[in-house]
C-alpha cells in the first residue's frame, strides 16, 4: 500500500507541475501568446540586464509578454545550442552573442553553425581596454611595450577570447611575447590586478569601467573602435598607430527556417524597442555600448567572424 | 559623523516605505532559500528585474535581506528534510536532521536561527567599523595564497571523515576528480566532458548537491516505506526542553557563534570564497574545539551554531570587498553589482563620493534585516515544523518533486537533472557502503578554486614553485596546515575506534 501511495504521488505531483507545457497552442496572427527568449548568461549580469530591458520595451510593439529564461554554461553556447533545437515558429527567440556564435565554436564541438539561425538584431556591443593598476609605472601603451621588449615576455591577464587575440596581435607589431594567463572569473583577475599580482590586463568595459572611474586602475587605451564612455580622453589602440580593434555584439536571434512575415514582425518590434529610454538607460548604466545593427548586418558580422576567428585558430595550432 | 549617518540609516530604513521592501526581501529570502535549488544567490537574481523603479536604498535593502534570509532558509529545509535548501547549508544537514529525528526538530531551529543571526550581524558591525582596513589587506592574498589557504582547508576532508580515515579520503579524492570536470583553467581544454556541451562549463554545486544529499535520502527512504507505519516522519517533542533553546545549549554555542562569525567573515572578505565553503570550515572548527567533537552528526547544537553562523558571517562579510574595492565576495554578491549600476551606483569606493547616505542605509538595512529575520522566524516556525508531523510517505515523495524542479529550474537544463540523478546514485552507493559523503561535497568545493590558483600562481610566476614560499601569508598557512594535520593524526593514535590502517 505505502508503495503504491509513493508511487503514484511522485506520479501526480509531476504531471502537475508538466500540465502548463501542454496548455500553449499556436493559432491566429503572430503573435498570440507570449514569447520565449532564451537568455544565455546567468540572471543578473550585464547581457541579462540589457537583455531583460530590451524584451521588456520590445513586448510593447508586440502587444504579448516575453519571458526571460537563462540558460547558461558552456561559455555562452549552452542556450545557443538549446535555441538552435527549439521549435521555428517565432515564439523562442535568443540572445546570442558573438562570442558563442563564431570564436568557441572553434575551441569546444557545439552542435550549431551560424546557418542555423535567423538574425532579429544586434543590440549592445561589448567595449574592451587596456588596464594596469594606478600603482603601476607604465603610464601608456608604448610603456608596456618597452618593458615587455626589456623582459622578453610578459604575463597578461584576461578573461577570455577575442580578448588574447587583441594582446598577441599588438604584441606581434613590436616583436614581444605576451603570455595569455586566464581568468575564468572576473572578480579573481580584479583583485589580482588591485593587489598587483599581474602587471597588465586586456578587460572588458562592463566589468572594469568602475575601477577606472574610481582611479584604482588605470586605462592606457581601448581596445575596441569607440573610445570608452568613462574615459573620453584615453585613445584607442587604432588611434594610436596599432592595427588592433576588438568588436563583440550582443544579438538577437531564432532558429533557421521562420516565416519571413514572422521575422520581419520580430526585427520591426525589436528595432523599435531600441530606441527605448528605459532601456538605453540600464545599458549604459552597465557600461555597455549603445549599438543597434540590423539584422542582416549582424548576419554578415557574425559569418565574417566566424571565417576570421576559423583561420586565428588554425594559425595558432601549427 | 559615522554615527549620525548610521542613525540617519536607521531613521531611513525603519520609515514604512523602505521598511516594507525590507520585509518583503525576508519572506521571499526565507521561502526561496527553504525550497531546495532555489538559492539565495537565485532569490536576489529574480529581484533585480523588479527594483529598476524603487530607490536605490529600497532594492538594496530587499536584495540583502533576501540574500542573508535565503542563507538562513536553507537550514530549515536541511534540518525538518535533510535536504539543504542552499549549498551554504550543507554543513547543517547532518546535526540539523539528527536532532530532528530525536523529536528536536524546533530546538534545532532555533538554534540555526539564532547562530545566523548573531553571525550576520557580527559581520555586519564589522563590515560598519573596520571595512577599509580589512579589504586593503584581503588584496594581498594572490593565487599563491589561495593555494596554500586550499591546501590547509584540504585537511577538513580528514577530520571530517569520521570512523575511517581511508574511507573519507577516497570520497574526497571523489570530490575532486568531479571538481574536475569541465574547461581546464588555463587550456580551456574540455575535461571529462564526453562531449556533452552542458558538462564543459563544470557541474553545478547545487546540482551535485541536490543528487549526493537529498535525492539519495529519497532513494534510500523508498527502501524503508514498505516497512514503515502510519507513523509521522519525525518523532514529536519528549519533553517540553526539546523544543527550547535553553540555558545550557546558550553555553555550548555562545563561543561557536563567535568563532564561526569571525571565520564567516575572513572568508567572505577574501573574493571568491562564498558561503558555502564557510560552513564547513565553521563546522570543522566547531567539532575541533568542542568538548565532545564525537557527538557531532549525531545532533550536536554545537554543529549548528558553527555552520550557520560562518555561512550568515559571509553575509555581511562579502559587502566589505563589494563597497571597499568595488569587488564581489561570491557569485551572490557579484548579481548585487548589476542591482547597484542600475540603480547608477558604482559598487567601490566611489559609492563613498557618489551616495554615502545610501551605503549608511545599506548598513541599517544590514542589522535591522537580522532581527526582522528572527521576529519572522520566530512567529512562524511553528507553520514550517508542521512538515515533521506528516507521514514519510508524503513528505519524500514531495522532496523528490521539488528536487526535480528545483534542479531544472537551476539553468532550465534538463541535462542538470540527469546529473542530479546520477550523483543520487553515487549518494546512495557511497553511503550504503558507509562512505561519509560530505568529504565527496568538500572535496567538490574545494578543488575548482584549488586548482585554479595553484596553476594561475605557477603561470605568473613562469613555473616556479618557490612562489609558494614567498610571502609570509603563504608560511602562515603552512604553519596551520602541518598543526592541523598533526593534530588530526594525534587524535586517531588516541581514540582507537578510528584506527583503521592509515
Amino acid at each position: 500500500m505505502k508503495v503504491k501511495r509513493f508511487v503514484v504521488l511522485s506520479l501526480v505531483l509531476l504531471t502537475l507541475f508538466a500540465l502548463p507545457v501542454f496548455c500553449t497552442s499556436a493559432s491566429g496572427a503572430y503573435p498570440d501568446h507570449a514569447v520565449t527568449m532564451i537568455v544565455n548568461y546567468s540572471a543578473g549580469g550585464g547581457t541579462d540586464l540589457a537583455a531583460r530591458a530590451l524584451a521588456d520595451a520590445a513586448s510593447k510593439h508586440l502587444k504579448e509578454a516575453i519571458g526571460i529564461t537563462n540558460v547558461t554554461g558552456g561559455s555562452g553556447t549552452v542556450g545557443i545550442a538549446q535555441l538552435k533545437n527549439s521549435k521555428n515558429d517565432g515564439y523562442t527567440i535568443g540572445v546570442a552573442t558573438l562570442a558563442p556564435l563564431a570564436i568557441v565554436p572553434w575551441q569546444l564541438k557545439v552542435p550549431y553553425t551560424p546557418e542555423d539561425f535567423e538574425y532579429l538584431c544586434a543590440f549592445g556591443q561589448y567595449g574592451y581596454g587596456l588596464v594596469v593598476n594606478s600603482d603601476s609605472p607604465y603610464n601608456s601603451v608604448e610603456d608596456v611595450l618597452q618593458a615587455a621588449k626589456k623582459a622578453g615576455k610578459m604575463n597578461f591577464g584576461a578573461t577570455g577570447y577575442p580578448q588574447p587575440f587583441a594582446m598577441e596581435a599588438l604584441g606581434k607589431s613590436v616583436g614581444v611575447e605576451f603570455i595569455y594567463v586566464n581568468y575564468a572569473d572576473t572578480a579573481a583577475l580584479i583583485t589580482d590586478i588591485l593587489g598587483g599580482f599581474i602587471e597588465v590586463a586586456l578587460c572588458d568595459q562592463a566589468s572594469f569601467t568602475s575601477y577606472v572611474k574610481s582611479g584604482q586602475m588605470k586605462l592606457l587605451a581601448s581596445a575596441t573602435d569607440k573610445r570608452w564612455d568613462s574615459a573620453p580622453d584615453v585613445a584607442t589602440l587604432q588611434e594610436l598607430g596599432y592595427d588592433v580593434a576588438l568588436l563583440s555584439y550582443m544579438g538577437l536571434c531564432a532558429p533557421a527556417g521562420l516565416d519571413p512575415a514572422v521575422l520581419q514582425t520580430l526585427r520591426d518590434a525589436f528595432a523599435a524597442a531600441s530606441e527605448n529610454e528605459v532601456y538605453k538607460e540600464i545599458l549604459v548604466r552597465s557600461n555597455l555600448v549603445y549599438t543597434y545593427l540590423p539584422g542582416e548586418d549582424y548576419k554578415k558580422m557574425v559569418y565574417e567572424k566566424y571565417e576570421e576567428y576559423k583561420n586565428l585558430f588554425s594559425e595558432r595550432k601549427q | 559623523m559615522v554615527w549620525s549617518m548610521l542613525l540617519d540609516g536607521f531613521a531611513t530604513v525603519s520609515m514604512p516605505e523602505n521598511f516594507i521592501y525590507l520585509f518583503g526581501g525576508i519572506v521571499i529570502g526565507l521561502v526561496m532559500g527553504a525550497i531546495p535549488g532555489l538559492t539565495a544567490t537565485m532569490a536576489i537574481a529574480l529581484i533585480i528585474p523588479m527594483t529598476y523603479y524603487i530607490t536605490p536604498t529600497q532594492s538594496l535593502i530587499m536584495l540583502l535581506a533576501a540574500y542573508n534570509a535565503g542563507t538562513f532558509g536553507g537550514s530549515m529545509s536541511a534540518i525538518l528534510i535533510a535536504t539543504p535548501g542552499t549549498p551554504a547549508a550543507a554543513a547543517t544537514v547532518a546535526d540539523g536532521f539528527a536532532l530532528a529525528k530525536q523529536g528536536k526538530a524546533v530546538k534545532a531551529i532555533k538554534a540555526a536561527l539564532l547562530a545566523s543571526c548573531f553571525g550576520c550581524l557580527f559581520s555586519s558591525f564589522v563590515l560598519t567599523l573596520i571595512a577599509q582596513p580589512i579589504a586593503r589587506y584581503a588584496l594581498k592574498f594572490g593565487p599563491a595564497e589561495y593555494t596554500v589557504l586550499m591546501v590547509f582547508s584540504l585537511t577538513i576532508i580528514a577530520s571530517a571523515a569520521g570512523r575511517s580515515l581511508t574511507k573519507g579520503l577516497i570520497g574526497g579524492c571523489l570530490g575532486l576528480l568531479f571538481g574536475c570536470v569541465g574547461m581546464d583553467a588555463v587550456y580551456t581544454t574540455p575535461r571529462f566532458t564526453f562531449g556533452v556541451l552542458k558538462l564543459s562549463s563544470g557541474i553545478d554545486l547545487m546540482v551535485l548537491l541536490i543528487g549526493a544529499l537529498a535525492f539519495s535520502e529519497v532513494l534510500k527512504q523508498a527502501g524503508h516505506v514498505r516497512q514503515a507505519q502510519n507513523r509521522p516522519h519525525l518523532p514529536a517533542p519528549a519533553c517540553k526542553e526539546d523544543s527550547q533553546f535553553t540555558r545550557d545549549d546558550l553555553k555550548l554555542s555562545w563561543k561557536h557563534w563567535l568563532r564561526s562569525s569571525v571565520i564567516g567573515c575572513v572568508i567572505g572578505a577574501l573574493p571568491g570564497l562564498g558561503p558555502a565553503l564557510a560552513c564547513w570550515v565553521g563546522y570543522d572548527a566547531a567539532k575541533r574545539s568542542a568538548k565532545h567533537p564525537e557527538l557531532f552528526g549525531k545532533g550536536a547544537v554545537e554543529g549548528i551554531a558553527g555552520a550557520e553562523s560562518a555561512n550568515n558571517a559571509v553575509c555581511g562579510a562579502n559587502m566589505i570587498p563589494l563597497l571597499s574595492l568595488g569587488v564581489p565576495g561570491d557569485t551572490g554578491a557579484a548579481v548585487l553589482i548589476g542591482a547597484f549600476l542600475v540603480q547608477g551606483l558604482t559598487p567601490g569606493p566611489l559609492i563613498f563620493a557618489e551616495s554615502p547616505q545610501t551605503v549608511y542605509n545599506v548598513y541599517a538595512g544590514l542589522i535591522l534585516c537580522n532581527f526582522v529575520l528572527f521576529g519572522v522566524v520566530w512567529f512562524t516556525y511553528r507553520f514550517f515544523a508542521a512538515v515533521a508531523r506528516l507521514e514519510g510517505s508524503l513528505i519524500y515523495p514531495a522532496v523528490c518533486v521539488f528536487c526535480l524542479i528545483g534542479v531544472y529550474a537551476l539553468n532550465s537544463s534538463l541535462t542538470d537533472v540527469w546529473i542530479m540523478l546520477f550523483f543520487a546514485v553515487v549518494g546512495f552507493v557511497l553511503s550504503r557502503l558507509e562512505f561519509p559523503t560530505v568529504t565527496m561535497l568538500i572535496g567538490f568545493i574545494l578543488s575548482p578554486i584549488f586548482e585554479r590558483n595553484a596553476r594561475r600562481a605557477l603561470q605568473l610566476s613562469f613555473g616556479d614553485y618557490g612562489v609558494f614560499f614567498r610571502s609570509p601569508l603563504c608560511w602562515a598557512f603552512w604553519v596551520i596546515t602541518v598543526i592541523s594535520l598533526v593534530t588530526i593524526l594525534w587524535g586517531k593514535r588516541k581514540n582507537r575506534e578510528l584506527q583503521d590502517g592509515l
